[in-house]
């Protein structure tokens, strides 16, 4: 996507209003407990509940591949484009190149996002490059380069792993080869208290020590995405402050949610088949 | 460069028999070297050399506004520069992938308060904060550069000293910032906890850490971690391929375990250890003066320049002890001279390298009178310069001065 | 038992010269004034101006009869027939390889000396030589702009197999008898004129029947030759920094 550098962005230093209500002024504490309450979380799912999710593909129609995700509020849309020639290269490389572009929609967030990318969309498509690299057999189509570009329209946590789930379907999709489906899943930890498939809040929460019952601990977030029948897993990403023994319980609960997630996208990828089918066949 | 086959094979296989092509074991690291406060116009900087690495940090600090959302914080920004004379592929923009990779990892290591409080860096809440920028310049590249920058980013802000605020004006709308004008009136920066990053790869069924050029060819995957004590602060997979689950637990165990060796390597290096003890003529134990190295907790890991000795002694009688101060200082008074008033004379003595201010100051002889330094005052307070070969030779011959002294008498 | 990892603070480096006293010879720079005797001729590395003899690169000066020329310190390696070169194939299409061509011409494919090169040999050679593989061969000629024509027909030169490659100046290389050293301690040498220097386990002259164009990937090299590779390794990357 060309980057307008002329577009006028409006003042350059302005500050979403919420700052000044009076939410702000809650204690993180406080903002914790409102979140989580007697293993249950505000929109009453239990700890280690995966939000529902809805995928539909083929929306974008000029597009060789998509997928449309909604993970609770998070909507985040993944086109694949054609293979073409890896641009500006001279030499002759003998697997394939991927390319990920991760954008925000500027409306997506509470602050408002900027046209241009920033480090964290700049830092969440090399994420993404890195879980789609080791799926894709890109010894397949040497010398060329296969395009996807993420765009979340509403943020309510969790949209890197959404949009990596929804690209493994859109190169479904595209018919793109791949070793295997590729899913995602991120866990938010305060302490002991482990959140799978954290909400926008609940990440933010994450994201720094909040002292719960006069103490501060472990924090963190974590993205992994797995190969679920290669049990391998393509791309691991984690931040905060945690021990070993806190990672290697939260990658077991981060393989289990994906072996759930597996299912549901096979079933729709083989819906998806049926219907094209029918509707082939309807057309004749 | 890529590697054939063969190559690849015959690094394969000393990865497994446990002796890489050059000779080291899985857990090896080339030598290092470091270099601290040298570039003057910075506020702190470090250079760091792992064999064919080469990185420079500066560390700039100027004033900012917080950030809205954060009003007690201030902030700290990381920018990797990738030199064209580090290698040929960097030319034009080549460089820009490896930059933005190293940056955000640094920033996403340095991003949890346990490991690197902002707050201290606030000056007054929602108006003025300090913004420390760390420049990091890549000079050479002789694989793992994550692991060099994190040391040479830890070092240079261990260097870093922040300018001490007097006082604050508040006027309004209008803040004005009072810096203290004295040269070494500065606060250090706390970097304890601050992260160092081990990239772990994984060749055939192996993981090494250090990784040279050939080394990163061969691997198939590696981690990232960033680790601060025992905690991660960032773990990111790197490379195209994927790990399996157990192999990515095994990387993480290894990094850690390395990560924590790393950081004690650099603290004995970036601190410096000196015998910290003071005896007086009134008291009765004199194990300072006599053998510093038999006080009890006497011995210091200072994160000062210099360890220094002050003796005080008595004009009259000649030689007699008053005082004597065994410490470490950032800038000594005097390095190396003796003041004279009415009735003392005070030795002074620096030195910059580990327990250099030991050795005994007991001297028997009184009779000595020329007044002159002689070899009588370094008997007293031995260490003497900043060179650090210097100062180990010339204190095996002081021993034997000294030894020669008492022999005559 | 893994060792401490140790770090040296830049002031505690010492300096391992080992020659402190040594007598350099007269060293010219650029635009440096030779000799303004015009009896003298011009050779490489010299320029003349106003009948004046200077110095067009840093090095020391070397006197044939009347023919001064400078030879540079440190210089881009210049082939000569009959040098033995160590390289890594960076394309395969006119078999080119660093500034010099390899033609298939002159392989010595195995399966017999004299067989027909025909257009599917020229196929064929991408499954002995791939991008990327290293190779030992012979100068066969040099061509006006100074690229190189090289040949790997004898059964000394071919592909290389397992081993450690260490780059140094090529002037450091000496051009002599044989460039192919069994080492007594156990391992192989080839000094390349082009500043590469292959190290390997040392090569057993029987297998080599094949004509040099097969790898040997199964084959795990003990331990003590290991050691050995890397030690010479290592002297032969002090002696070229020293």
């Amino acid at each position: 996507m060309p980057v307008d550098h002329k577009r006028i962005n409006g003042p350059e230093e302005t500050v979403p209003y919420s700052l000044f209500t009076k939410l702000n002024t809650k204690s993180l504490q406080q903002q914790f407990k409102e979140q989580v309450r007697d293993e249950k979380r505000s929109d009453n799912r239990l700890l280690l509940e995966h939000r529902k999710i809805f995928i539909k593909t083929g929306l974008v129609s000029q597009a060789k591949g998509s997928a449309y995700i909604e993970q609770g509020k998070t909507k985040v849309i993944v086109s694949v484009f054609d293979p073409r020639e890896i641009p500006n290269r001279t030499d002759y490389s003998l697997k394939g190149e991927i390319y990920c572009e991760f954008k925000f929609a500027t409306f997506s967030c509470t602050k408002r996002r900027l046209h241009q990318q920033d480090t964290e969309e700049k830092q969440y498509s090399a994420l993404m490059k890195q879980a789609l690299d080791s799926t894709v057999c890109r010894h397949e189509f040497p010398n060329f380069q296969v395009d996807i570009y993420a765009f979340v329209l509403h943020n309510d946590g969790s949209a890197l792993s959404a949009a990596i789930t929804a690209a493994g379907v859109a190169l479904a999709h595209a018919g793109v080869p791949m070793y295997d489906l590729i899913v995602s899943a991120t866990l938010g930890i305060q302490q002991n208290i482990k959140l799978l498939d954290p909400s926008v809040t609940e990440q933010w929460l994450c994201e720094m020590p909040v002292p719960l019952d006069g103490k501060v601990g472990n924090q963190g977030v974590i993205v992994m995405s797995m190969l679920q029948s290669h049990e391998q897993i393509s791309q691991f990403y984690q931040v905060g402050n945690l021990s070993l023994e806190d990672i290697t319980d939260s990658i077991k609960i981060l393989e289990n949610a994906c072996k759930e997630l597996i299912p549901l996208i096979q079933k729709h990828l083989v819906k998806h088949v049926l219907k094209t089918m029918k509707n082939k066949s309807e057309d004749k | 460069m890529a590697l054939c086959e063969a190559e690849k094979t015959f690094v394969l296989h000393g990865v497994e028999e446990n002796f890489r092509i050059d000779g080291r074991e899985r857990e090896d690291y080339r030598p290092m070297e470091l270099e601290t406060d040298i570039v003057s116009h910075a506020f702190g900087s470090a250079r760091l050399r792992l064999a064919n690495t080469d990185v420079l940090v500066a560390v700039k600090i100027e004033v900012d506004t917080p950030f809205p959302e954060r009003p007690f914080e201030g902030k700290l920004e990381f920018f990797v520069d990738c030199s064209a004379n580090a290698t040929p592929d960097f030319e034009g923009r080549g460089g820009e992938g490896v930059a933005i990779e190293i940056s955000n990892t640094l920033s996403a290591a340095y991003s949890s308060p346990n490991v690197f409080d902002l707050k201290k860096l606030c000056i007054l809440k929602g108006k003025k904060c300090w913004k420390v920028y760390v420049d990091i310049l890549l000079l050479e590249c002789g694989g793992n550069l994550f692991d060099a920058v994190s040391l040479a980013v830890k070092a240079a802000l261990w260097n870093t000293q922040v300018p001490l605020v007097k006082q604050i004006d508040i006027d309004g709308n209008n803040v004005e910032i009072k810096v203290s004008e004295e040269l070494y009136d500065c606060r250090k920066l706390d970097v304890e906890k601050a992260p160092i990053l081990v990239t772990v790869c994984k060749i055939g069924e192996h993981c090494i850490v250090d990784p040279n050029v050939a080394e990163e060819q061969c691997s198939v995957g590696s981690v990232v971690v960033a680790v601060s004590e025992d905690k991660f602060s960032t773990i990111l997979q790197t490379g195209t391929g994927s790990l399996h689950m157990s192999t990515l637990v095994d990387c993480l165990q290894l990094g850690i375990k390395v990560a924590q060796r790393l950081d004690a390597a650099l603290w004995d290096t970036l601190t410096l250890e000196c015998y910290t003890c003071s005896t007086t003529e009134d008291e009765s134990d004199t194990t300072c003066l006599d053998n510093p190295s038999g006080v009890v907790g006497g011995v210091t890991d200072c994160d000062k320049k210099y360890c220094i000795i002050v003796r005080v002694d008595y004009k009259d009688p000649r030689g007699k002890l008053a005082s004597i101060l065994r410490s470490c200082v950032d800038k000594p008074t005097y390095t190396n001279d003796v003041i004279e008033d009415e009735t003392h004379r005070v030795y002074y003595r620096s030195c910059r390298t580990a327990k250099c201010n030991g050795g005994s100051g007991r001297s028997d002889s009184t009779s000595d009178d020329n007044g002159s330094l002689g070899d009588k005052s370094t008997i007293y307070c031995p260490g003497i310069g900043d060179g650090a070969v210097a100062v180990t030779v010339s204190f095996s011959i002081l021993l034997f001065a000294y030894a020669f002294v008492r022999y005559v008498r | 038992m893994s060792k401490k990892i140790h770090i040296r603070l830049a002031s505690q480096r010492v300096n391992t010269s080992v020659a402190v006293n040594q007598r350099y010879p007269k060293i010219f720079t650029p635009g440096q004034e030779i000799t303004s005797h015009n009896e003298f001729m011009r050779g490489h590395g010299t320029y003349e101006e106003d009948t004046v003899l200077k110095a067009s690169v840093a090095g020391v000066r070397e006197q044939v009869n009347n023919l001064i020329s400078v030879r540079p310190l440190k210089s881009r390696y210049n082939g000569d027939i009959g040098d033995v070169v160590v390289g890594r194939i960076t394309e395969v299409q006119q078999k080119k390889m660093e500034n010099s061509v390899l033609l298939l011409s002159s392989v010595n494919l195995p399966g017999g000396e004299l067989r027909r090169r025909s257009v599917e040999d020229e196929h064929m050679m991408r499954q002995f030589l791939q991008e990327g593989d290293l190779i030992s061969a012979e100068v066969q000629s040099v061509y006006s702009d100074g690229s190189l024509s090289l040949h790997t027909r004898s059964l000394r030169y071919g592909k290389l197999s397992q081993g450690v490659l260490v780059t140094v100046f090529p002037s450091l290389i000496k051009r002599s008898k044989t460039h192919f050293h069994n080492l007594p301690v156990g391992a192989s040498i080839i000094l390349g004129n082009n500043g590469l220097i292959w190290i390997c386990p040392t090569i057993n002259k029987v297998e080599e029947g094949v004509g040099g164009f097969v790898q040997n990937l199964e084959e795990v090299i003990p331990r003590q030759e290991r050691e050995t590779i890397g030690r010479i390794t290592k002297l032969c990357i002090s002696f070229s920094t020293e």
